[in-house]
């Protein structure tokens, strides 16, 4: 049971836009509606631009554009619509929803010469949309409880929703769509996975459907790397991923909305509902999301207008970088990411020159970017602090340091790396926790990473000790405990585990896995009573761990509880028939309580199970051979 | 409430003919009375004025008690009373509402945005405009917005007006959604 704490935040894909097939036309030619107009407008503006989706009013024939002309020609012209805030030529991103210069001059040549129609032999139809679940209907639909209620007015709303997903054992999901309410109000969505119950707890403590939060940190217990950007914004259909690239959720899974939501004028009530895909194969590839970021860096001074903040990362191994998402809050101005080939190449991810929070995005790349060992992931950020940035959410300006609230700030380049091999995630993440550790010495997170890293990777003495630098920084952490405790038992150090296990669960009492452990570590000591007490916390806390359950048995009967033990193993068995303890523990306490036939056929299943194995051959010899007639 | 403008002000008082009410009664947008007349351009779709409208029913609160007419100018020809109506319901934006197919008001005031703000009084002369621009400066350009208004332009407009100072003309660039000419 090897565990390890990660932080987790935000992710995306989207769909591909097809670029407008070129609309030639000649100085002198009309610029009409039917012939030019139309299929800028119908491909790159009427996805969002109607019915029921993000744009504020419908873009779908003659009369909507004519009469919004002169609007369309100046948002176009300034390039607010279509929103694609990366500069064009630093990166190869798939899905650019931004017009050429030849459109944006065709749409202002057409407005200045009076909007003319054009010959309406073959107006242009609006390409076909797909109402509803844009995949079909879905496997599993996963709604918010209650509505929320966006207010009429104030500043941007951040809200996160709790959607437990009723599932057994595991599911690989294939395709997720977001509903999310109202589109209009809507402005973004991040889902993150919580495996934790983190956010649940931050749930119940915060009055009303929800909880507050601009970023989301969740604590997990496994390492789960977050492997998928999971983002919603107007214009996604829905987030698929590639056959061998499904992601897991299980029945510990909670799905955690991170909502970006902008007052409309009215107050607006929301609901948004998820639907998931799920494939029945399972992954073979497997990704994983790297940070770049130094919030620790961010000071920024009053009136500073150019306050940079970087980071880098060397990619200990091979790999590719499948998407990219940049995230700053009001104060962000410039926000580029780039990578060093170790032959000093430089390779843009993105550059977004204008950084403006409203419209963030996941931006897959059109094709892999393979990166070669030793490449360099670099991320640059600038902020403008001073009263020139329009957006600077205090006035006048104040000092900015990092935090979850919008007068602070951030500054992250998540990077989507692939890297050849499932098992080289490990190498990514001691890299990143190594990188951590430059910039943040004696870090709690990075310590304990980087020890489940190392323990991964067959390094157990070295994991060992950056649990205990880790605990320096945390004394109380029953996680990291509860990890040294694991590394020890498998060093064959059962005294050291049992003492670790100890410390964990004082430090945190309901911690399943800690008392998981520590039952069964006592177990295994002979300590049978001992251990009665934390086996059955563990059950309490998890009522399916079987192994628990049959190792609670186990020290039942041999502490003389026959009838509980027998209950508890039958439970067991039915859990898990495949389990050989539990059919050779059940076995005997059916023996010890004279149902000699019944405890026959379990030793026979455990010997199904295990052919020839010495304690089941014993016990059904012995058991023979006090009823010979019978067999 | 809408005293016919025609009735007191001289001949080269523009008749608006073509400015109705939600039921296609025509009415003159200007009252003579005494006090100053706001007209707000907007339309339905605009999200930039729908997001004034908490900001433009405290305003017309705060100053109706003073005097101050509030009017909504709807400038579309192609909103129907039935979708005007229920957007000023929904947005909670009181009952004085104008449709103004033919622009008659928008070039009287020479306004060029929604949401954007004329502001009228009463003159032997005929109404007379004071100030036309934008409500408060929030709006800086197309997508690029403050989060809290430095000047608010319109209440300090108001605040002069109905404590009896003169003001000089003025005008300040607002920022919104571009009316189109009718044809």
């Amino acid at each position: 049971m090897s565990t390890l704490l990660a932080l987790a935040c935000g992710r995306a894909r989207t769909e591909d836009v097809p670029p407008a097939p070129p609309a030639p036309a000649s100085a002198a030619e009309t610029i009409t509606f039917n012939r030019h107009i139309a299929p800028i407008v119908l491909r790159h503006c009427a996805p969002c631009h109607r019915p029921g989706e993000a744009g504020p009013f419908s873009l779908l024939t003659y009369a909507d554009v004519r009469r919004r002309a002169e609007q369309i020609a100046r948002v176009t012209q300034v390039r607010f619509m279509p929103p694609w805030p990366p500069e064009p030529g630093y990166g190869d991103l798939a899905g650019s929803r931004r017009l050429t210069d030849e459109q944006v001059a065709l749409i202002q040549r057409w407005v200045a010469e009076g909007t003319p129609e054009g010959p309406p032999a073959a107006p242009p139809s609006p390409p076909a949309f797909t109402e509803g679940w844009q995949l079909g209907p879905p496997d599993l639909v996963l709604e918010v409880p209650q509505p929320y209620t966006v207010p009429a007015e104030g500043t941007d709303v951040f809200r996160n929703f709790v959607l437990p997903a009723p599932v057994r054992g595991t599911r690989y999901v294939r395709a997720m769509e977001l509903r999310p309410g109202d589109k209009r109000v809507v402005h973004h969505a991040n889902v993150l996975l919580d495996r934790s119950g983190s956010a649940r707890r931050r749930d119940a403590k915060d009055p009303g459907p929800g909880f507050a939060g601009m970023d989301v940190e969740l604590e997990s217990d496994a390492f789960e790397p977050d492997s998928h950007f999971l983002f919603w914004k107007p214009g996604t259909a829905a987030v698929t991923e590639p056959d061998d690239m499904a992601w897991t959720i299980d029945e510990r899974t909670d799905l955690v909305l991170n909502l970006h939501l902008q007052p409309s004028g009215k107050p607006e009530s929301i609901r948004p509902v998820v639907g998931l895909y799920f494939t029945d194969r399972a992954p073979t590839r497997f990704p994983m999301l790297i940070q770049l970021e130094h919030d620790g860096a961010i000071d920024i001074p009053a009136d500073a207008s150019d306050f940079v903040v970087t980071d880098e990362y060397t990619l200990p191994v091979e790999a590719d970088v499948l998407a990219v998402y940049p995230h700053a809050h009001y104060v962000g101005k410039d926000v580029q990411g780039f990578a060093t080939l170790p032959d000093g190449t430089k390779k843009w991810l993105l550059w977004i020159r204008d950084w403006d929070f409203a419209w963030q995005a996941v931006y897959p790349l059109a094709h892999p970017l393979r990166l070669p060992r030793g490449s360099v992931l670099h991320m640059r950020i600038a902020y403008d602090n001073s009263e020139d940035n329009v957006r600077n959410p205090s006035h006048p300006p104040k000092r900015v340091v990092s935090g979850n609230r919008s007068t602070d700030e951030m500054g992250h380049l998540w990077v989507q790396l692939l890297p050849p091999r499932g098992e080289d995630r490990w190498a990514l993440q001691e890299a990143l926790m190594r990188r951590r550790l430059e910039k943040y010495p004696g870090d709690f997170v990075a310590h304990a990473n980087l020890g489940a890293a190392l323990e991964a990777r067959g390094r157990a003495g070295d994991a060992m000790e950056e649990y205990r630098q880790a605990l320096r920084a945390r004394p109380d952490s029953a996680a990291v405990h509860n990890n040294l405790g694991a590394a020890l038992q498998a060093a064959g150090d059962l005294d050291g585990a049992i003492a670790e296990y100890g410390r964990a669960v004082r430090a945190q009492p309901d911690h399943p896995s800690a008392r998981h452990n520590l039952g069964s570590a006592l177990v295994l000591k002979g300590a049978f009573a001992e251990a009665l007490p934390h086996l059955r916390e563990a059950l309490r806390l998890d009522p399916d761990d079987a192994t628990a359950r049959n190792n609670l048995g186990g020290a039942l009967l041999e502490t003389g509880r026959v009838a509980e033990a027998v209950a508890q193993l039958r439970r067991a068995v039915e859990a898990d028939p495949g389990s050989l303890n539990a059919q050779y523990n059940l076995g005997r306490g059916l023996a010890l309580s004279g149902h000699l036939d019944e405890a026959a056929a379990h030793f026979e299943a455990a010997l199904r199970i295990q052919p020839g194995d010495p304690d089941a051959q014993r016990e059904l010899a012995a058991l023979r051979a006090r009823t010979p007639r019978r067999r | 409430m809408l005293a016919a403008l025609a009735a007191s002000a001289p001949a080269e008082t523009p008749a608006f003919a073509g400015v109705v009410d939600l039921e296609g009664r025509p009415v003159t947008a200007l009252p003579a009375g005494p006090g100053p007349t706001v007209l707000v351009f907007t339309r339905t779709d605009c999200p930039i004025s729908n997001r004034y409208a908490p900001e433009l029913r405290r305003l017309g609160q705060r100053f109706a008690k003073r005097g101050v007419a509030f009017r909504l100018v709807y400038v579309d020809p192609a909103e129907t009373p039935a979708a005007i109506r229920e957007h000023a319901r929904a947005y909670g934006l009181g009952a004085d509402v104008l449709r103004d197919p033919r622009h008659e008001l928008v070039r009287l005031a020479a306004a060029t945005v929604t949401p954007e703000a004329a502001v009228f009084v009463a003159d032997p002369a005929g109404p007379r405009l004071v100030y036309r621009g934008r409500i408060d400066d929030r709006a800086v350009d197309i997508g690029r917005t403050r989060p809290q208004p430095r000047t608010r332009d319109l209440a300090d407009v108001l605040e002069a007006l109905s404590t009896g100072h003169a003001l000089p003309p003025r005008t300040t660039t607002a920022v919104g959604c571009f009316i189109t000419e009718p044809r």
